[in-house]
């Protein structure tokens, strides 16, 4: 008993010494964020209808967004990104959605781009800036695809 | 603090309440006539509340590093089993400095750790922390912002802003890129 005693205070002091390791090193300001990428085709059809999976559905029923009724969700990604790395999603389309962060911006927001080039390596968007705050979401649309239209909602996590 | 290392022992098992019989009415003799033997015992008192009250602020998460430590000085040669304490060695005397060493140190140890756990804490409760800010989803009032686009050239570019209204707390952005225009 008394043995254990003293391993649980050699145990607490080496786990106690990791803890203000780690303490530390978020002290120091390690910034990265996860990017959630919804792929959603949009079309119009006789009756409206939102894919459940896709959640709050509220923006998708603003302009420009309500010239259609149909929205169903095709892919749904995480991007881990640590600051200065990329992340990328292959549309269906054949495209890929690449998405890069650049850390914090000036009033502690996520420095975020997106860009869309092409399967023959041309770009189709060179390049979307934004800053944002964790839990807001953008959107790049207008790809044109199977009678509809792709809609990417991006939400930083 | 003039204790010998063996007395270090029986105080620590006597603040932890693991003494009894004989060997409780030992410890408590030590402590009432000696004042070093009563520092060395309300110092772990003072620590482990220490302890205790940076762990019920936070619990710390499970983790087997007991088994993962203790598994590796076992498997090392014991080299504090000293010889019967009548024998007053050069070498009993290096292993008593020794032993007492180790106890300073991982008091030490400890007093560091919590007093590290308390500050960090205290830190968290005076200033939002922009690390935490990182990992906590909190709709910020100020929207979304396109600060850059760069498009194909042949390809027409919108942007329509959405409003914070309803349960949008912040503006959003719609990038529209068509070759036929937004709709």
């Amino acid at each position: 008993m008394r043995a254990m005693t003293r391993r649980n205070l050699l145990a607490a002091a080496l786990f106690a010494s990791a803890s203000l390791g780690a303490g530390a090193a978020l002290a120091a300001g390690a910034t990265k964020v996860r990017a959630e990428v919804m792929v959603i085709h949009a079309t119009k059809g006789p009756a409206s209808s939102y894919d459940a999976r896709i959640g709050d559905v509220s923006r998708l029923k603003e302009p420009p967004f309500d010239s259609f009724n149909t929205y169903k969700l095709l892919d749904k990604q995480t991007l881990d990104l640590d600051s200065g790395k990329n992340g990328s999603v292959v549309l269906p389309n054949g495209r890929t959605l690449q998405v890069s962060y650049a850390g914090l911006t000036a009033d502690s927001r996520h420095d975020v781009s997106a860009s869309i080039s092409q399967p023959d390596g041309q770009s189709y968007l060179k390049l979307l800036r934004v800053s944002a705050s964790l839990g807001q979401t953008f959107f790049v649309a207008g790809q044109s695809y199977q009678g509809g239209n792709l809609v990417l909602a991006i939400t930083l996590r | 603090m003039s204790l010998p290392g063996s007395d270090f022992l029986i105080l620590q098992a006597y603040a932890d309440g693991e003494l009894e019989g004989t060997e409780l009415a030992a410890a408590e003799k030590l402590v009432a006539e000696n004042a070093d033997a009563r520092a060395f015992v309300e110092s772990l008192v003072v620590l482990g509340y220490g302890v205790r009250a940076a762990h019920e602020l936070e619990p710390l998460p499970a983790i087997d590093l007991t088994s993962a430590v203790m598994g590796k000085l076992e498997a090392e040669p014991v080299a504090q089993v000293r010889p019967a304490a009548s024998v007053t060695s050069l070498a009993a005397q290096r292993e008593r400095r020794a032993q007492k060493s180790q106890v300073v140190v991982m008091i030490g140890a400890l007093a560091l750790a919590a007093a590290g756990i308390l500050y960090l804490r205290g830190r968290g409760e005076e200033t939002p922390k922009p690390e935490v800010a990182s990992v906590v989803p909190t709709p910020s009032a100020s929207g979304v912002e396109v600060s850059n686009i760069d498009s194909s050239g042949d390809k027409n570019v919108s942007v329509f802003y959405l409003p914070a209204s309803g349960g949008n707390a912040a503006s959003s952005v719609v990038v529209w890129i068509d070759e036929k225009g937004a709709p």
